[in-house]
C-alpha cells in the first residue's frame, strides 16, 4: 500500500492522530481497496474510534499487492505515531506532503514527511503483534438520531467543569439537556451540578424515538469534538438507551469518523463490564470487572478453536467470534457497550499450538455465579434504648436540662 | 442581571474572592449583598455590593420583617467557576436560592444560540444556610480609629513593585506620613529596598509632627492578593494604618462596590 497526502490534508491527519492518542495506546492501520483507516480502542474497551480516509483525501493511493492478512494486521504503538506528527503547527507550515508505505509481510510501516525546505524525514514505525480489531455496531438501528454543528456542542461543553469525567445527555421532545454526572456516592455537598439546555432548533436533525438519557465519558468525546471543530464538520449522534453504546459520526467527502462510547447503565445491577484477557498457558480466561462502580461479575470462558460460531450467552450479550486454524482467540467482550471487539492473535508458539490441539474438542462455557450482592445495610441504632416502648425519658438523670436549643 | 458590565463586574469580584479563600459568607439584605471572608474569626475581606447596580430584579425574603437577612456560606471557587460561562457573551443571568435536596445557589444563564430559542445553562452551587444563632459571627467588622489615612497610588504601579518585592521577603512594611509620602519597604539580610510615593492626599492623621511616620509590617502575600482588586477598576483606594497593629485598605467603585480589607500586622 502506498499513498501520498498533500499539503493541508496532512494537518487533518495530524489532528486525527492527536485525537486518537487521547483515546487509546495502540493504533491499527488498515488499508482497504479505496480507503485507509486508523483505528483505536481504549484500555478498558469502553471507547473505540475509527478515522477512515476516503480515496479523494489522498492525492495518490494504490492498494498494491497486499494480502488481506497483511492489510488487517498492522498495529503500531500510539507513541511512535504521535512522534511523527508531534507539532501540528509546524506540519501545517512546513510539510509539503506525507507518504505512507506498507509493504506486504513487512515489520515496519513507513511515514515519509517531505518538507518545503527540501528536508525529507522518514519514520519507520515498527509493527507490533499482529492483531485484528473487529467491531460491530449499527448506526441504523439506533432509535435516536441527532445531528448538529460541531460548534454547538463545543460551546455547550465549554460551560462544564474542566475535569468533568462523565456527562449525561438527555433528550426531550423539545430540547436536549446536558448534565454533569454526579455519582450518588460521592456526595452532593461539594459538587456543582450543571445543566445545559439546547433547543431543538439548534439541530439539523432531531429524530427521537423516545425520551431517554445516556451517560458517557467526556475525555474521548472531547478529543473527538476538538477534531470536529477543527475541521468544521457537523456531528451526528446515534443511540438507543442507557447501557447501549452511543455512536458519534463525522462525515464529509474525504473522510468519515466514528466514535463508539460505552454508556453507563442506569440499572447498575444488570450491568457487567467484563474484559477478558487471554493468557496462552491457560485455557480459561478470567473476566475482570474493570469499572469500580460496577458490581463484579466473573465470567470464565474457555475458548479455543471455535469454528465460526457465535454464542449467545444467557446474559443476552453476544459474543462474536471468528476464528482461523492455529489462531488463538482473544476476546474482549463488553457487556455494557455491547461493542464487540474480537481480536485474533496469531500464535507462533509451538507449545501453545499443541495445547490448542489438545483442547480442540473442548468447547465449554463456564460461568461462575454472580458474586453475592452486598449485605443489606441495616440501620444501626445508636440510641437503641430510646425506641423501646418501655422507655421513659424521665428516668434518666438530668433529663430536664436543655443542652442545645432548637434550631431554626 | 441583564447588563453586560454588571455581569462582568460581578464575575470579577467573585473571581478575586475565590483566589483569596476557600470559604466565604454571603449576606443578603434588601439593599446589598455582602461577601465576607474571615480568617481565624477575624474579618479579612468585607465587600458590599449595592443590589440596584447589579440586578434589574431583586427579590428577597428573610426570616422575619425585623430580621430580613439571609446568610449563606459556600466555596467561592465553585461560584466563580459557575460564573465562568458568563464570559461567553451571556444574555442574562438569574441567581436564585433554591432547595434541591440541599440548599443551592442556582445560577441560570441565558446564552445566545444559532436558532431563535436561546441556550440555557444552569449551575447548582451547594451552599450552607447559616442559622440565626450564628449570625453574630458574620456581622460587619468594626473599623478601628486610624493613626493615618492616605490615598493609595495607582494599584497597577504598586502591583509591579510588590510583585518583585514578594520574591525578596515574606514581609512588607508600609509607612505613611502627614506630608503625603507613602512607602513600601522590604528588609533582607543583604539589602533594604523601599519605594516612595509622594504627594498623596492625606485624609486624616493623628500625628502632630509633619515628619512622623506611621508604619506597620504585614504579610506581603496577603497584600499582593489585595492588589488583584485592580481588575474591578476602583475609583479610589485608601490605605489606613494603625501603628504596628493593622492595615485597613478601603476600595470603592462609584458607590456600588465598597471593599474593606484588613491585614493584621506581623512582628518580626
Amino acid at each position: 500500500m502506498k499513498c501520498v497526502i498533500a499539503g493541508a490534508n496532512v494537518k487533518i491527519l495530524a489532528k486525527a492522530i492527536h485525537a486518537l492518542t487521547k483515546i487509546g495506546d495502540e493504533m491499527y492501520i488498515e488499508p482497504h481497496e479505496n480507503t485507509l483507516s486508523f483505528r483505536t480502542v481504549n484500555m478498558p474497551n469502553s471507547a473505540y474510534a475509527d478515522f477512515t480516509f476516503l480515496r479523494s483525501y489522498f492525492s495518490y493511493y494504490v492498494y498494491g499487492d497486499l494480502q488481506e492478512s497483511d492489510a488487517l494486521k498492522c498495529k503500531i504503538s500510539m507513541r511512535s505515531a504521535i512522534a511523527v506528527f508531534k507539532s501540528i503547527n509546524l506540519i501545517d507550515k512546513q510539510v509539503e506532503s506525507c507518504h505512507i508505505n506498507l509493504e506486504s509481510d513487512a515489520s515496519e510501516i513507513l511515514f515519509i514527511l517531505k518538507y518545503k525546505n527540501g528536508i525529507t524525514k522518514t519514520h519507520l514505525l515498527p509493527i507490533l503483534d499482529c492483531e485484528v480489531l473487529q467491531t460491530t455496531y449499527n448506526k441504523d438501528s439506533a432509535s435516536i438520531k441527532l445531528s448538529s454543528q460541531s460548534q454547538v456542542l463545543g460551546d455547550a461543553m465549554r460551560n462544564f467543569h474542566q475535569n468533568l469525567v462523565e456527562i449525561t445527555l438527555e433528550v426531550c421532545a423539545q430540547k436536549l439537556l446536558l448534565r454533569n454526572y454526579v455519582d450518588d456516592t460521592s456526595g452532593l455537598s461539594n459538587t456543582i451540578r450543571t445543566q445545559f439546555a439546547l433547543g431543538k432548533g439548534e439541530f439539523d436533525r432531531y429524530d427521537i424515538g423516545s425520551e431517554t438519557s445516556i451517560t458517557f465519558c467526556v475525555k474521548e468525546f472531547k478529543s473527538f469534538l476538538n477534531f470536529a471543530e477543527s475541521v468544521v464538520t457537523p456531528i451526528s449522534i446515534y443511540f438507543e438507551e442507557a447501557g447501549r453504546p452511543v455512536i458519534f459520526t463525522l462525515k464529509n467527502q474525504s473522510f468519515e469518523v466514528n466514535l463508539v462510547l460505552s454508556t453507563l447503565c442506569s440499572d447498575l445491577d444488570s450491568q457487567a463490564e467484563t474484559v477478558l484477557t487471554n493468557k496462552p498457558q491457560e485455557t480459561s480466561m478470567r473476566g475482570r470487572a474493570k469499572n469500580k462502580r460496577v458490581p463484579k461479575r466473573n465470567n470464565n470462558i474457555s475458548s479455543n478453536k471455535i469454528q465460526d460460531k457465535s454464542i449467545k450467552s444467557t446474559l443476552g450479550n453476544d459474543i462474536h467470534k471468528k476464528s482461523h486454524p492455529h489462531l488463538m482467540e482473544e476476546q474482549i467482550k463488553q457487556a455494557s457497550t455491547s461493542t464487540e471487539v474480537a481480536k485474533r492473535k496469531s500464535n507462533s508458539n509451538d507449545a501453545n499450538k499443541e495445547e490448542n490441539l489438545d483442547d480442540q474438542s473442548d468447547l465449554f462455557e463456564d460461568k461462575i455465579p454472580n458474586s453475592p450482592s452486598p449485605p443489606n445495610k441495616k440501620a444501626r441504632l445508636i440510641f437503641q434504648k430510646c425506641f423501646q416502648k418501655t422507655f421513659d425519658p424521665k428516668t434518666l438523670p438530668g433529663y430536664d436540662i436543655i443542652l442545645v436549643e432548637d434550631s431554626d | 442581571m441583564m447588563d453586560v458590565i454588571a455581569m462582568r463586574d460581578f464575575t470579577n469580584i467573585v473571581n478575586v474572592i475565590s483566589r483569596i479563600t476557600k470559604q466565604c459568607t454571603l449576606r443578603l439584605t434588601p439593599d446589598e449583598l455582602c461577601f465576607s471572608v474571615s480568617v481565624d474569626r477575624a474579618s479579612m475581606v468585607w465587600a458590599e455590593l449595592t443590589q440596584t447596580h447589579f440586578f434589574t430584579e431583586y427579590i428577597m425574603n428573610g426570616v422575619s420583617e425585623e430580621q430580613n437577612e439571609i446568610y449563606l456560606e459556600f466555596d467561592p471557587i465553585m461560584l466563580a467557576k459557575s460564573l465562568g460561562s458568563l464570559r461567553m457573551t451571556a444574555k442574562s443571568v438569574k441567581i436564585k436560592l433554591t432547595n434541591k435536596r440541599q440548599p443551592c445557589l442556582t445560577i441560570e444563564i441565558e446564552l445566545p444560540s444559532l436558532s431563535l430559542e436561546s441556550r440555557q445553562c444552569l449551575h447548582d452551587v451547594p451552599v450552607r444556610v447559616i442559622p440565626r444563632r450564628e449570625w453574630a459571627e458574620h456581622q460587619a467588622p468594626n473599623i478601628p480609629e486610624f493613626d493615618i489615612s492616605v490615598d493609595m497610588p495607582q494599584l497597577k504601579h504598586v502591583k509591579h513593585i510588590v510583585e518583585r518585592m514578594k520574591n525578596m521577603s515574606p514581609r512588607l512594611t508600609l509607612d505613611a506620613s502627614k506630608t503625603g509620602v507613602f512607602a513600601l519597604k522590604v528588609d533582607t539580610d543583604s539589602a533594604t529596598v523601599s519605594t516612595h510615593f509622594q504627594e498623596l492626599q492625606v485624609w486624616s492623621s493623628s500625628q502632630r509632627n509633619q515628619e512622623d511616620k506611621v508604619s506597620a509590617t504585614i504579610d506581603i502575600k496577603k497584600f499582593f492578593m489585595f492588589l488583584a482588586w485592580d481588575i474591578v477598576h476602583p475609583d479610589g483606594v485608601k490605605c489606613n494604618i494603625v501603628q504596628d497593629r493593622v492595615v485597613n485598605l478601603f476600595l470603592h467603585v462609584a458607590d456600588f462596590v465598597k471593599i474593606q480589607y484588613f491585614l493584621p500586622s506581623v512582628f518580626t
